[in-house]
């Protein structure tokens, strides 16, 4: 007998690649859609804005009736599920705003907060109450909660948010990656900050989703080492996770929640699952996404295509990522 | 009438001239100094220095903050964590003693020390600094860390800084048996326990106040030679006395003894002068009323008047009349002073923990 496909669409920053690049035959099999580069712009939703564009990852463009969105506000980057009717919806949220406006826009300086992970400070910190960024991060989080509250609101399914990877010790790695993203040399703030400040944005954004009724999935703990830091059995660049982190997260979220573990774990070679997953992805976003100008005012339309450009340099990064997944060919440890 | 050297002397050298019919007290004969409006002025002391950085800016001065906030604080909360509030993040510096501390240990001359103070929510507060940061640091590594970062900009403020003014508040002071460190808050009040075993009460002399800042003048024009130091006496009186004096005859001989050792430091370095904020502010002669009810804390038209003084004996460019420079809205000087003007002072503490008896 068939089983009727579970449909889940993904939205968040470059990291949900990681998830979804092994996920051929899960995408094949549940009518998993396709997935955006969508923190940064999720977070302006407005309840004031209109329509909503998806893209679908064979690339088909319509507007979503559950979702009400200003093209001009959100970007045209934040819709990829085809799914309008699909019971879940999982979004994860944190790595790329945590860092790109907290860590960088705040942290220039450097700083640190003290507990949970005090100590290990850089010499050219500075110390930072924890109330202090608790505050900021909260700020920062106000917009994303009234944005996942719309969302809650509007669509019929099953809403549910993952957190991002737990942050790479490495910093050289990191700044190895943010100089191919941007093509300059930035020093990343010390590893011990940015733990700190995205552990709080963590645990802010999971009491925010409690406080709401929201599901959170929470994979922190499950994917980091001791110290606090991403397992290194799952980092890659720096940046993002693995592959092999994508599967771990997703195979518990389906054992939990769809009873579908036992038909997930796919036992093809890891860089075949990547390569395709990523190749399509590349395509379904990038190839066949339509200009936006009619839809943005003439003063938005160059910052949205500045921002497509810096999406499409992250995907040339993401070239070179499957090039490196290729020799990764160990299975995923079993959820 | 016969020869006299009074003959000839000044409007300002009479007191009928200088005083009852002045329409203002500017009671400075000649300035030793010039600033203009690039001159990097630097404030540390008692509370009543706290209006000085704000009142600075509020006339187009330069007020030189060495140790900012760290972008991640609003305005208000820098605040309350002490930045801006003087150059540096000192916290409110009382006495001479401390004043000296302060510099030497910044630049590894003393290293004078007492053990954090821990308080019953397992936070521990900088012994040296009490008042600084608001509840307690979570450990002690970030609390050395945090005093680290203070020192190294108490260094980078001595040896940028054009006009440092430190004003002078009490002669009473606790201090560790063991070594004299000074303590700028009694232990007990702020933080930590009082132990007469650990900690004694000293009431500096006259002549110890002018040795601390003789140190003080010496250290700093070692790292800076061209640096000038405008010492005032705060015209706050102290809260209370453990002198064993009524607090009024304590307050007389604490201003008393810090005015005059300021007095012979300025007649002793030609870079030192000395600001008549309390002359202005505290004097029982004229009729303005500069203190609010409680007679101790000073009203903003007190330190306008404190910094018309000020403006008028060593600015080049002072302020005009209908100057009122708007701060920048991040900076705690965009506070405006219509009401009384809110500082931040261990002293109160005292009252705080002792109730309205204090």
């Amino acid at each position: 007998m068939t089983q009727a496909p579970t449909r889940i669409a993904l939205l968040g920053d470059s990291n949900v690649l990681a998830i979804t690049s092994f996920w051929s035959d899960f995408v094949r099999d549940h009518e998993v859609s396709g997935v955006a580069l969508a923190t940064k712009y999720f977070r302006d939703v407005r309840e004031e804005s209109r329509d909503f564009t998806f893209v679908r990852h064979d690339g088909r463009t319509e507007l979503h009736p559950w979702v009400r969105d200003d093209l001009a506000e959100v970007g045209i980057e934040l819709a990829a599920s085809a799914n309008r009717d699909g019971p879940w919806l999982v979004l994860q949220l944190g790595a790329i705003l945590c860092y790109e406006r907290l860590i960088l826009n705040f942290g220039d300086t450097d700083f640190t907060i003290d507990h949970p992970f005090s100590g290990n400070n850089h010499l050219v910190a500075r110390l930072v109450p924890r109330e202090i960024v608790e505050r900021r991060v909260s700020e920062e989080l106000e917009p994303t909660f009234r944005g996942l509250e719309l969302l809650a609101g509007a669509f019929p399914g099953k809403l549910a948010v993952f957190p991002a990877p737990p942050p790479d010790r490495d910093n050289a790695r990191l700044e190895a990656t943010i100089a191919q993203v941007t093509g300059a040399r930035l020093p990343a703030p010390p590893p011990s900050v940015r733990l700190k400040v995205q552990w709080l944005y963590h645990q802010l954004l999971r009491e925010g989703c409690a406080r709401r009724g929201l599901l959170f999935h929470d994979t922190w703990q499950a994917t980091a080492s001791s110290d606090g830091f991403i397992d290194p059995r799952f980092a890659f660049d720096g940046f993002h996770a693995n592959a092999r982190y994508g599967g771990n997260v997703l195979m518990a979220f389906c054992d939990r929640y769809l009873g579908a573990g036992s038909r997930f774990p796919y036992s093809g070679p890891w860089n075949e699952l990547g390569e395709t997953a990523e190749l399509e992805l590349a395509r379904a976003i990038f190839g066949a996404t339509p200009r936006p100008a009619p839809l943005l005012a003439p003063d938005r339309a160059d910052d949205a295509y500045r921002q497509i450009d810096e999406l499409k340099a992250l995907v040339r990064l993401k070239d070179e990522i499957i090039q490196r997944l290729a020799g990764e060919r160990e299975l995923p440890p079993q959820a | 009438m016969s020869n006299s050297p009074y003959r000839g002397l000044p409007s300002f050298a009479w007191w009928k001239a200088g005083v009852v019919e002045s329409n203002e007290l500017h009671p400075i004969a000649t300035a030793k100094f010039r600033i203009d409006r690039d001159t990097k002025i630097a404030t540390c002391g008692s509370c009543f220095a706290q209006h000085l950085g704000p009142a600075l800016v509020r006339g187009g001065h330069s007020y030189f903050v060495a140790e900012p906030a760290p972008a991640l604080f609003k305005p208000e909360e820098a605040r309350d964590y002490h930045y801006g509030i003087f150059s540096a993040r000192f916290g409110n510096v009382y006495t001479s003693r401390a004043f000296c501390q302060v510099l030497e240990r910044a630049f590894g001359v003393s290293s004078s020390d007492e053990p954090p103070w821990n308080t019953e929510r397992g936070r521990v507060i900088d012994p040296l600094r009490p008042g600084v940061h608001p509840g307690g640091f979570s450990n002690v590594h970030e609390m050395l860390f945090d005093r680290g970062h203070h020192e190294a900009s108490v260094r980078a403020l001595v040896e940028n800084l054009d006009v440092l003014v430190f004003t002078l508040g009490l002669t009473e002071m606790w201090e560790r048996r063991s070594d004299g460190t000074a303590l700028p808050a009694c232990p007990g009040t702020i933080g930590g326990s009082y132990d007469p075993e650990l900690y004694a009460f000293r009431n500096l002399s006259y002549e110890e106040v002018v040795a601390d800042l003789e140190r003080a003048v010496t250290l700093i024009s070692r790292h800076n030679p061209r640096a000038k130091l405008l010492l005032s006496v705060s015209p706050v009186p102290l809260i209370a006395s453990y002198s064993g004096d009524h607090v009024l005859a304590a307050t007389t001989r604490s201003k008393s003894v810090l005015r005059a050792a300021a007095e012979a430091l300025r007649q002793r370095h030609a870079q030192v002068d000395y600001l008549p904020a309390f002359e202005i502010v505290a004097n029982p002669w004229r009729r303005e009323r500069y203190f609010a009810d409680d007679l101790r804390s000073v009203r903003p038209e007190g330190v306008a008047a404190v910094m018309r003084c000020f403006f008028a004996a060593f600015s080049s460019d002072p302020p005009r009349p209908d100057e009122h420079r708007k701060p920048d809205s991040s900076s705690i000087a965009a506070r405006e002073d219509d009401d009384l003007i809110a500082v931040l002072c261990d002293e109160d503490r005292l009252r705080e923990a002792y109730g309205d008896s204090a």
